[in-house]
């Protein structure tokens, strides 16, 4: 299975976004960054709470997804609002949280465990119109977590950018 | 009469301010920036900046011609660690190591990454290279190290550059080894890892001081091998490693022998590993290391033996020729290359010219090996250098060694006579084909019964196959034969002989040399050779045809008749 996981980082006013896509074993495949989008006060002020949604959402991930070249089975997010853009690419997103013992498990969501008790247990969400996948992926994701921490990839982004902004990339 | 008062409730004026005049209330255009639409058209981040081997070649006309070849780094190459799986030594090795890791050298790499000054003293033969090298590769998958340089004797960078490629092959090393010239250039380009010898940095910071200057600012990382090079607080190549690890977050010695009592060396080791505190002025040995002592970890080869493999791979370590050796070296190959050709052109048609040639050229070659151990006016080389310096640590650790080499008077008698300055003569056996059967059965008897007979000296093709020398687990080739056949047997055949010890074998190469030849063919044919070890193919003496031997010194194939 491979995974494209999206993450974001914000530098002061500075917003940036990273797709890594990794392989059954979070090897990484491909990677591609965003330039650093700078967002001033006034922006921020009155964008408000819609900022991250329109950066996120409506400029960052769709453009990141596209511009990959190599093919992926499921998209990993950490922001939930991203499971909308499901309408606009070919492949289910799964919103991946850490989980918690109210947290329910319906058909839209399941418990991700490690057996070992090595990494925490996880909690996935996917978007209605991939309710009947959900097993399916689900099942995958804990094969993967049986050895590999499927979220420690969302911190490869932040590195990675962070090297390439002091790098002045 | 009551009145009502009037409204009260008073008009509220208003008063409009205008942000932008005076005079009259406008309205602002539109303040809300629109955010731009992300297009993919960004930068490749594969595309090579630079050249590197163009400007040391070409561009810069005071750099002198480089032969080395540099690899030219994109960003993808810089960023590729951070981006790789974190390693964690639960899960099955063989996905991240290329050979398995033992227990105790996972140990060693936690105890690295642990610490930010750490002096990991383990045994010589134990691994130390493997384990700094995974530290360094965790670290910088991590993304806690991003710059990073490692300090070596010269002739150990060979051992790092192969074992930087296998054990952290996402990590980019630069060797900075290359003309005074290159070396400015080498200092400014981007890498993960900077490989240097200590000589090198110590003329780099005679020369250039700024420039170290500059780059210590944004290392975090420094490892030196075979810490002892600093044992000297006032010697140049001290204060070239001191002054280069200043700023660096981590600091990491690497030395086989254990903390000596001298109360220089101990502070000078100190300093290094922890320049900013302060120390009493007036300090005891004892006290000294007391300081150290938290931050160094020290296993003995013994401990974990069990968990050796049997057969341990080789270390080669890789030498310059000194001048005087360079310059014999030179003028022996060109008077032997046209002695060569002579023959060439004189037997060609002879009906048993390939055998004349085949004895000429191994004649040739002989002499050149000869070199390589020894100029022929001396008896001290960078080779004896090594193996005086190899032979005092393990001597210090009460460890036996067994030395091999394939020449009497450009080997044993002069290493011995070089080892006699330095330890105490009684400390060696010979052997060899010139002495008597009586005495060689003495000298392999002393070997293994009497406890201060540390170093035993042979030929290898004297050292039948009746020969168990089982009291060591060190054995140095000092030279290799140039039937590479005939070392891998060698090699075989210690590990048979110490097979109770574990053997670490240690083989001596010198640099752009017949030698280095050889060892590339040893490669080449090592799989046909596996081959004449288990009887399948051609007996040993047919393994290296003539053509090979040409190679060796250099002569081109295809002026010989097939």
């Amino acid at each position: 299975m491979r995974i494209a996981y999206i993450n974001f980082l914000i530098e002061g006013d500075n917003y940036r976004a990273g797709v890594l896509l990794t392989d059954e074993t979070t090897k990484p495949v491909e990677f591609r960054i965003t330039t650093n989008l700078n967002i001033d006060q006034l922006q921020e002020i009155l964008y408000g709470e819609s900022l991250k949604e329109v950066l996120y959402k409506e400029r960052f991930t769709v453009q990141l997804l596209d511009s990959l070249q190599e093919d992926y089975d499921i998209v990993l997010v950490k922001e939930k609002s991203l499971l909308s853009i499901r309408k606009e690419i070919k492949k289910p997103v799964v919103h991946i949280q850490k989980y918690e013992y109210f947290m329910p498990l319906n058909r839209q969501s399941h418990k991700i465990i490690n057996l070992q008790e090595k990494y925490e247990p996880l909690y996935i969400t996917i978007s209605s119109q991939d309710e009947n996948r959900l097993v399916s992926i689900s099942q995958q994701l804990n094969e993967i977590y049986k050895n590999f921490n499927i979220m420690e990839p969302f911190d490869r982004i932040e590195k990675a950018i962070k090297y390439l902004s002091e790098k002045g990339q | 009469m009551i009145d009502i008062s009037g409204n009260l409730v008073k008009d509220i004026e208003v008063n409009t301010v205008s942000l932008f005049n005076d005079s009259i209330c406008g309205v602002s255009e539109n303040l809300v920036k629109p955010i731009p639409t992300v297009k993919n058209i960004g930068k490749i981040f594969i595309k090579k900046d630079k050249d590197i081997n163009k400007i040391l070649n070409g561009d810069f006309k005071s750099v002198k011609l480089t032969k080395r070849e540099y690899k030219n780094l994109s960003i993808f190459d810089l960023i590729k660690p951070v981006l790789m799986p974190s390693i964690d030594f639960d899960i099955p090795q063989d996905l991240t190591f290329p050979h398995r890791l033992f227990n105790y050298q996972i140990q060693g790499i936690k105890f690295l990454i642990s610490n930010r000054s750490a002096l990991l003293a383990d045994q010589m033969g134990t691994g130390k290279t493997v384990m700094s090298t995974t530290a360094l590769r965790i670290l910088f998958m991590k993304g806690d190290v991003k710059k990073a340089i490692i300090i070596v004797p010269s002739n150990l960078i060979s051992v790092w550059e192969e074992h930087l490629n296998l054990w952290a092959p996402e990590i980019q090393f630069v060797t900075i080894r290359d003309s005074k010239e290159g070396r400015k250039v080498l200092w400014n380009i981007d890498s993960h890892v900077y490989l240097i010898s200590y000589d090198s940095l110590k003329n780099d910071y005679k020369h250039y001081k700024d420039y170290l200057g500059k780059f210590r600012i944004t290392l975090d990382l420094v490892i030196i091998d075979e810490a002892h090079n600093i044992k000297n607080p006032s010697a140049l190549k001290t204060k070239a490693v001191k002054f280069i690890s200043r700023l660096s977050r981590y600091k990491w010695a690497l030395s086989g022998t254990p903390l000596q009592n001298n109360l220089k060396e101990l502070l000078s080791l100190y300093e290094f590993l922890f320049p900013d505190k302060q120390r009493k002025e007036s300090i005891s040995e004892e006290e000294a290391r007391e300081l150290i002592r938290p931050v160094m970890l020290r296993r003995l080869k013994k401990d974990v033996l069990k968990e050796l493999p049997e057969k341990l791979p080789p270390e080669i370590e890789k030498f310059d020729l000194s001048p005087s050796q360079q310059l014999e070296y030179d003028s022996i190959l060109g008077r032997e290359i046209e002695k060569i050709e002579d023959i060439i052109d004189k037997y060609r048609d002879e009906k048993n010219f390939k055998f004349i040639l085949k004895q000429n050229i191994i004649h040739s070659i002989q002499k050149l090996r000869q070199v390589c151990n020894f100029p022929s006016k001396g008896f001290d080389s960078p080779k004896m250098a090594r193996l005086r310096e190899i032979i005092i640590e393990l001597i210090k650790n009460d460890e036996k060694v067994i030395v091999f080499t394939n020449f009497v008077k450009y080997g044993i008698e002069r290493i011995v006579n070089n080892l006699s300055y330095y330890i105490n003569p009684d400390y060696i056996v010979q052997y060899h084909g010139g002495m008597r059967p009586e005495e060689k059965i003495k000298a392999v008897k002393d070997f293994k019964e009497k406890k201060n007979k540390y170093v035993f000296i042979g030929t290898i093709t004297s050292a039948g196959e009746g020969l168990t020398l089982t009291e060591s687990s060190y054995a140095i080739f000092f030279d290799l034969h140039w039937n590479p056949a005939k070392i891998w047997q060698a090699e075989d055949r210690i590990h048979r002989i110490g097979q109770k010890n574990k053997i670490n074998i240690y083989n001596f190469v010198m640099r752009n040399t017949v030698e280095e030849r050889i060892l590339q063919k040893l490669e080449e044919k090592r799989a046909m050779i596996q081959n004449v070890i288990d009887g399948i193919e051609k007996p040993v003496d047919e393994m290296v045809t003539v053509d090979d031997l040409m190679e060796f010194i250099g002569i081109n194939l295809k002026s010989v008749p097939a």
